[in-house]
């Protein structure tokens, strides 16, 4: 499944963070590390999706190559 | 400018946009000049429309009242009036889950028209003719190209936080809401999570990384200036949260009340009696809500919904409102609302100054409260002496429809099993008398084959 692809990638990549020191300084600025956070994940799952709709474009291309090629040499000729 | 009769709520501080207050007895929103183009572009970019009296609350545009701080103002609008305020620690699993995909839709949407959700609090969200709707237009505000959804963190921490402790923890893990006003924090999460719940990497993104992320960068000002999120991460990150929460489930495993209909002492036939009676008297209390206490899945509440526009369904039982609230939705019930509240212990006023969210007994009172196979638990379960019990019930309600369990019968006999009997005050003739002295007792009626006794008995006007 999609969803699960992009949350392994997601994981992946999250990877480094998860190292980062604790620090107990929540009560500063929560909100920083949340957008932060937050642009990371997007990121990923715009790529990902990216990714998936070229995919098929290149699934399509490759595959209507194949497909279609003979006619249109046919046509060329 | 000050206008009679007019007060500001409690809970309506945080937002420079605007704020609510209250004039004769109805809810008005005062729009602040600073919303302005906001206000005006939810309004004519088609965004309410879209969203009014399904997922938003509508609202008109009103001269009077006049804006309760005149300076400041832009525009009054009065809102569709929400009949009964209930809190996310009053909500069953269920409750919460549909109020969270309400919220993501409702960015979703909004999104499309080129607005996004500057909050996701839960408090923000009301059960309306038996759907979520958001109750704060001011919600709302201009999307610029790239800017990251800043409610993010209160979705995480009001919704997803809390339905994965229901989930993978304890159901009653809910009431840590009302000890965390602005929704549980990510790293008690992490901390109560499973390891099989952190492992999952939809909660390793938006829990474990999100909770880490904070404290990293909590002392690092200024960190995140600059971000962008493209609209297609946007989409990404809502279907992805709206995926999660979809997938989460709660079994409702059998508690202590989830077989009690079929586990109580009345014949089929005594049970319809008591329905009859029921009926009868809801239909001779005057018109208005109802609250139905220890309603379990709700059987007479929906007995006294057919004549009652709004009923409250009221259970301390997380598996009994959870089937309730199931039924309202099956049956696309728009009078019901089931509530989860603990009687021996109703939800306090809590907040800032004790006044953002109301108690139970400040929604009060009701005008008609069922109080049906309950007392026996208050008093014999709870040690409530009868005076204290009518004396609660004085406060909550003009007409009160108590049923009486005598020491004989054996759900009684079954509370006092494994205890001394020190309730030798316990009687039909003691309950009368105690009641007697805040009610009037207008009808009573046994029910056949229990020696329970129903009365209907209607608050007296109070003296002095």
């Amino acid at each position: 499944m999609n969803l699960k692809r992009i949350s392994r990638t997601v994981l992946l990549l999250a990877a480094p963070l998860l190292l980062f020191p604790r620090e107990a300084h929540a009560y500063l600025d929560p909100g920083s590390g949340s957008l932060i956070v937050q642009a990371l994940v997007a990121a990923f799952f715009a790529l990902s999706l990216a990714i998936k709709a070229y995919w098929r474009k290149i699934k399509l291309f490759v595959g209507g190559f194949f497909l279609t090629g003979p006619e249109v040499r046919d046509g060329d000729e | 400018m000050e206008v009679s009769g007019t007060s500001r709520l409690g809970a309506s501080f945080r937002d420079p946009s605007g704020f609510v207050f209250v004039h004769a007895r109805q809810i008005h929103r005062q729009v602040n000049l600073s919303y302005r183009e906001n206000y005006d572009h939810l309004m004519s970019s088609g965004l309410y429309q879209e969203l009014a009296g399904r997922l938003l609350i509508s609202h008109q545009e009103v001269s009077d009242p006049p804006p309760l701080d005149g300076e400041q103002a832009y525009k009054v609008l009065r809102p569709e009036q929400v009949p009964f305020l209930s809190y996310p620690y009053e909500w069953c699993f269920s409750q919460l889950k549909d109020a969270a995909l309400a919220t993501l839709k409702i960015q979703s949407r909004a999104l499309h028209f080129d607005m996004t959700l500057k909050d996701a609090s839960a408090y923000n969200i009301q059960f309306l003719k038996g759907k979520p709707v958001l109750i704060d237009t001011l919600s709302f505000e201009k999307y610029r190209e790239g800017q990251p959804w800043v409610a993010y963190r209160q979705f995480c921490q009001h919704f997803l936080v809390p339905l994965l402790l229901m989930t993978y923890r304890d159901v009653r893990l809910n009431q840590l809401l009302r000890i965390h006003l602005d929704g549980v924090p990510l790293d008690l999460a992490r901390m109560l999570l499973p390891f099989r719940a952190l492992v999952r990497p939809a909660v390793l993104a938006h829990i474990q990384l999100h909770s880490r992320g904070q404290q990293h960068f909590a002392a690092k000002g200024g960190a995140a200036k600059g971000l962008r999120v493209s609209r297609r991460g946007m989409a990404g990150l809502l279907g992805n949260l709206e995926a999660l929460v979809k997938g989460l489930t709660w079994q409702g495993q059998k508690t202590e009340w989830g077989d009690y209909y079929s586990d109580t002492n009345y014949t089929e036939q005594a049970l319809q009696e008591k329905k009859c009676l029921v009926r009868q008297f809801v239909s001779r209390s005057l018109e208005g809500m109802v609250w139905d206490l220890g309603a379990n899945r709700g059987l007479f509440s929906r007995i006294a919904s057919q004549q009652a526009e709004v009923t409250i369904s009221i259970d301390m039982d997380p598996a009994a409102v959870e089937n309730n609230y199931l039924e309202v939705v099956r049956r696309k019930e728009t009078g019901l609302l089931p509530l989860l509240v603990d009687l021996t212990s109703p939800s306090p006023a809590i907040g800032w100054h004790n006044r953002e969210r109301q108690s139970l007994l400040e929604r009060g009172p009701a005008q008609t409260v069922l109080a049906l196979a309950l007392i026996h638990h208050l008093a014999i379960s709870n040690n409530l002496p009868l005076a204290q019990l009518a004396d609660f019930f004085g406060a909550i309600c003009h007409t009160l429809i108590i049923e009486f369990i005598p020491k004989e019968d054996s759900q009684v006999q079954r509370l006092l099993s494994s205890r001394n009997d020190v309730f030798p005050d316990y009687t039909r003739e003691a309950f009368e008398k105690q009641f007697s002295v805040l009610f009037a007792i207008r009808e009573s009626a046994s029910i056949s084959d229990s020696g329970r006794v129903l009365y209907r008995m209607t608050r007296r006007a109070a003296t002095g």
